[in-house]
């Protein structure tokens, strides 16, 4: 427990005892069964119309290459990802080098663009030379590899100083790598499962580098045939294949997600100074984050910078700013909105989850089933719940918060992985002491479960924060009439943009959320990073 | 902590409050809904230009014809029991089209439409079309010498052309319109055919119009066919294109209306008519003319920029708007799905 924490006030028994977190209960599974079904509901008008409708075969032959060639995509562009991700998670976790804290904002950045922007970048620099599979293996490699990155960072911090510190005598630097490196990779694994799920749902990079995938097929569904109850289907089918491929992962992942620290130490590792590797681990990093996370970044400014370079004209960045102002302040209650649903819900999920490796199994599996459903099967339900509601509902169900739901319906999963671990990693003794001295259980909650979830939460909400606004196709469906977000105003622009007004578009949106970023991590404090 | 927390929480409690509260307030004099299939860079100064001038605030929610999403159109269609929307102003007139089809829209007959050709409206006043682009070849002045200048959208099959000629997907935005009435004026033989050389010919698919611009403007394409606000983007950011009004003594270019739609039983009807009858002005169509957007009034007389071509300077292909929407919907699902397909 943290030092600093009042101490726990022994009371008398209260009416609920805090060793229900620790015990059996039919809570838990109906808590479980409420959250997925909650998450589903939007989904359910068309997943309904998908089962109950007689139509177009769902696995044609075209339909069944474009899903082989999205899983080979998704799952190079995770082992790619996961290849990259965990040195530099492993490199930042171990060592003090100067950049670092700037490092690690940059490292976040890709997770604020949608991934056809980037695709857009990558396409500009590289010309024809990434067309085919090799362009969204590049993009969404470069996408997922800071969830990694993040999440060895995670899992390497959770290890005790002492561990790290035995290691580092016994093997030197090598042995608290590789340390470190184990312990983090089901996190990491983890990390890259997820953002393979999410690079199958996504059609953008697919259709920027022309190749067909699962995802542009349910596009062309929706989009072109305007056949819902083909896309409906073949959504799910997509998301069963996932799921039966993705089976073995959640295996192995659930129970190893976390395991429960000792409670007699919880000092954090310190990260070493010492100049070789210190000096090392920096370069590495910095070489990777920069080549993999900048590169596309470049070809996107390119067309500003030459724009101010040959006329110094600063008339994009003047109306790329007016935008912003236009959209700035929508963009954020999107995201804030989105995250703190996903953090309500997906902690919540941890909490009745438990230590159970059975149910922890499930909870996972459908965690990325439904990270594998694409965005617009709950955006178009989300519409025709809300068209079919009366207009008193209209404040949930035809408003930000509308948009703020949904988003934050699918990212919960993401939330819900930060709160497993998170919640696994508290110690059964907490609870029983907190018992023997009968504490009740909401003074628990308060004075014990919720300092120690915060700090994952925290990651959990930024990150579902991130992830909302870079998704598009929702935010298209169901943004309130004049109340768009600034990713959605770039999308809206670039068809037809002049190239430096959408270079300009992207260069303040990254650079502002750069910026919000870092202040964010001054706040809640570098000591915690 | 219990600071932090503190904040935290009533941050929060702001941030649901305003999610909860609805930046537009349905039925009121004030104000008029306006989704829109054209770019936003275009639409935009138009509604502000419309708020100014009448008071009436716009909520625009625009749309984007990149092949990215699931558009606008399914959200309308979805809405349709209960519309947010009061206008629908499409970038074309097949999405048109389909609303009034799928019973979302409602006739209107603006008095503002005089001085509008019929044969770009729909006769029962369910759309009327207005400013319009046109699909234009558009060649890589480094890679196409002027005189081997491709002059026919059939030059993309042209063994001159192998391997560098490029198009948009079919199954999306324009190009689809095009694909439908190049079926029309064709006949089914003939679209099939060309399309088949297409691919045969070494043929390049885009993932959009702006797309084809990008290819052509890189020289990765030396040929492609796509719309005139494209075209012109490329034009004002200096690109080595030129610009070919196909088919001049053929079956003449694809001319795309612009498309004012009213919803039917939108929350401000009134305000939706307001907004048509300033879309269809003469004045709009000027200053749709003058913008980046480039596109041509249906009327005549309206000023224009000198170097713009306008209707009466080209020939315009001869098709049925209201019958185009038909056939692009059986075309999807069949030929265009197999010809994407094929094209990957």
């Amino acid at each position: 427990m943290n030092a600093d924490a009042p101490p726990i006030r022994s009371l008398q028994s209260g009416p609920v005892s805090p060793l229900v977190l620790e015990a059996p209960g039919a809570w838990r599974g109906l808590v479980i069964a409420g959250i997925f079904l909650l998450a589903i509901t939007p989904a359910l008008p068309l997943l309904a119309e998908a089962l109950t409708s007689s139509g177009q075969a769902v696995m044609s032959g075209v339909f069944a290459a474009a899903v082989q060639g999205g899983l080979v995509i998704g799952v190079l562009a995770a082992s790619v990802a996961l290849v990259l991700g965990v040195p530099t998670g492993v490199a930042l976790t171990l060592y003090d080098f100067p950049g670092r804290r700037a490092l690690m904002v940059v490292l976040a950045l890709p997770l604020l663009l949608p991934p056809f922007l980037i695709a857009l970048g990558w396409s500009m620099l590289a010309g024809g030379g990434l067309d085919g599979p090799a362009g969204p293996i590049v993009v969404f490699a470069s996408w997922i590899l800071p969830l990694v990155a993040f999440a060895t960072y995670a899992g390497g911090a959770g290890l005790s100083a002492t561990a790290v510190e035995a290691a580092r005598l016994a093997g030197g630097e090598r042995g608290a790598i590789v340390l470190t490196a184990r312990h983090a990779f089901v996190p990491a694994m983890a990390a890259a499962g997820l953002g393979a799920a999410l690079s199958i749902a996504d059609p953008g990079p697919g259709q920027v580098f022309r190749v067909q995938t699962a995802a542009s097929e349910i596009l062309a569904s929706f989009a072109a045939l305007g056949d819902f109850g083909l896309a409906a289907r073949q959504s799910v089918t997509v998301a069963a294949i996932i799921l039966a491929a993705a089976g073995p992962l959640a295996f192995l992942v659930a129970p190893r997600i976390a395991e429960a620290l000792m409670a007699r130490e919880t000092r954090r590792v310190r990260r070493a100074r010492m100049r070789g590797p210190r000096a090392a681990a920096g370069a590495a990093a910095a070489v990777m984050i920069m080549a993999a996370l900048l590169t596309p970044m470049i070809g996107l400014v390119s067309p500003l910078a030459y724009s101010l370079v040959e006329g110094g004209d600063l008339r994009w960045l003047s109306r790329a700013f007016s935008e912003l102002l236009r959209t700035g302040g929508d963009t954020l209650v999107y995201a804030a909105g989105a995250g703190f649903i996903a953090v309500l819900l997906g902690f919540a999920l941890a909490v009745a989850v438990g230590r159970d490796a059975g149910r922890r199994r499930f909870a996972i599996a459908a965690c990325l089933f439904l990270l594998c459903l694409p965005p617009a099967l709950a955006a178009l339900g989300m519409i025709q719940l809300a068209t079919a509601a009366p207009a008193w509902a209209d404040p949930v169900l035809r408003s930000r918060f509308a948009l703020c739901l949904t988003l934050g319906l699918r990212l919960f999963p993401v939330a819900a992985l930060f709160g497993l671990r998170a919640q696994a990693t508290s110690s059964p003794s907490w609870t029983h002491a907190a018992a023997v001295h009968g504490v009740p259980l909401a003074l628990f909650l308060k004075r014990v479960t919720a300092p120690h979830l915060a700090p994952a939460a925290a990651a959990a909400f930024l990150l579902a924060g991130l992830l909302a606004i870079a998704d598009i196709g929702t935010a298209l469906l169901l943004h309130p009439p004049g109340a768009a977000s600034f990713p959605l105003a770039i999308f809206t622009v670039m068809a037809n943009a002049p190239e430096a007004f959408v270079a300009a578009l992207a260069l303040v949106y990254v650079a502002i959320a750069a910026m919000l970023l870092f202040a964010l991590w001054r706040l809640v404090g570098w000591k915690r990073a | 902590m219990s600071r932090v927390f503190l904040i935290a929480i009533a941050a929060l409690a702001l941030v649901l409050a305003l999610a909860v509260w609805r930046p537009w307030s349905g039925r009121d004099a004030g104000e008029v809904v306006v989704y829109t299939s054209v770019d936003d860079v275009f639409a935009r100064p138009i509604a502000e230009a419309f708020q100014k001038e009448t008071g009436v605030a716009v909520r625009l929610v625009p749309d984007t014809e990149e092949a990215k999403s699931t558009g606008l159109l399914n959200r309308l269609i979805a809405e349709k029991n209960r519309p947010q929307a009061d206008v629908f102003w499409s970038g074309d007139p097949v999405r048109a089209e389909i609303l009034k089809k799928q019973g979302v829209a409602t006739p209107y007959k603006s008095p503002q439409a005089d001085g509008l050709p019929a044969a770009f409206s729909d006769p029962q006043g369910y759309w009327t079309g207005f400013s319009a682009r046109a699909r234009v070849l558009i060649y890589n002045k480094d890679r196409v010498a002027a005189g081997d200048a491709p002059r026919s959208v059939m030059d993309l099959v042209n063994p001159r052309f192998q391997g560098r000629a490029c198009l948009a997907n079919p199954l999306f935005g324009t190009t689809s319109m095009h694909a439908a009435a190049l079926f029309a004026v064709l006949g089914e033989e003939g679209a099939k055919r060309f399309f088949n050389e297409f691919l045969a010919n070494g043929g390049q698919l885009a993932s959009s119009n702006g797309d084809v611009r990008r290819l052509v403007a890189e020289g990765r394409c030396a040929i492609g066919v796509t719309d005139t606000d494209d075209a012109n983007v490329a034009l004002m950011e200096g690109k080595p294109i030129e610009i070919v009004y196909p088919d001049a003594d053929g079956m003449g270019t694809l001319v795309i209306p612009n498309a004012a739609v009213l919803i039917a039983g939108g929350p401000n009807p009134e305000n939706g008519e307001r907004f048509i009858d300033y879309l269809l002005r003469p004045a709009t169509e000027e200053a749709l003319a003058t913008s980046a957007a480039a596109q041509f009034p249906l009327r005549a007389g309206v000023a224009v920029p000198e170097e713009m071509i306008t209707l009466d300077q080209m020939r315009p292909m001869e098709v049925d708007y209201t019958a185009l929407a038909g056939r692009l919907e059986e075309l999807n699902r069949g030929f265009l799905k197999d010809f994407a397909d094929r094209a990957r």
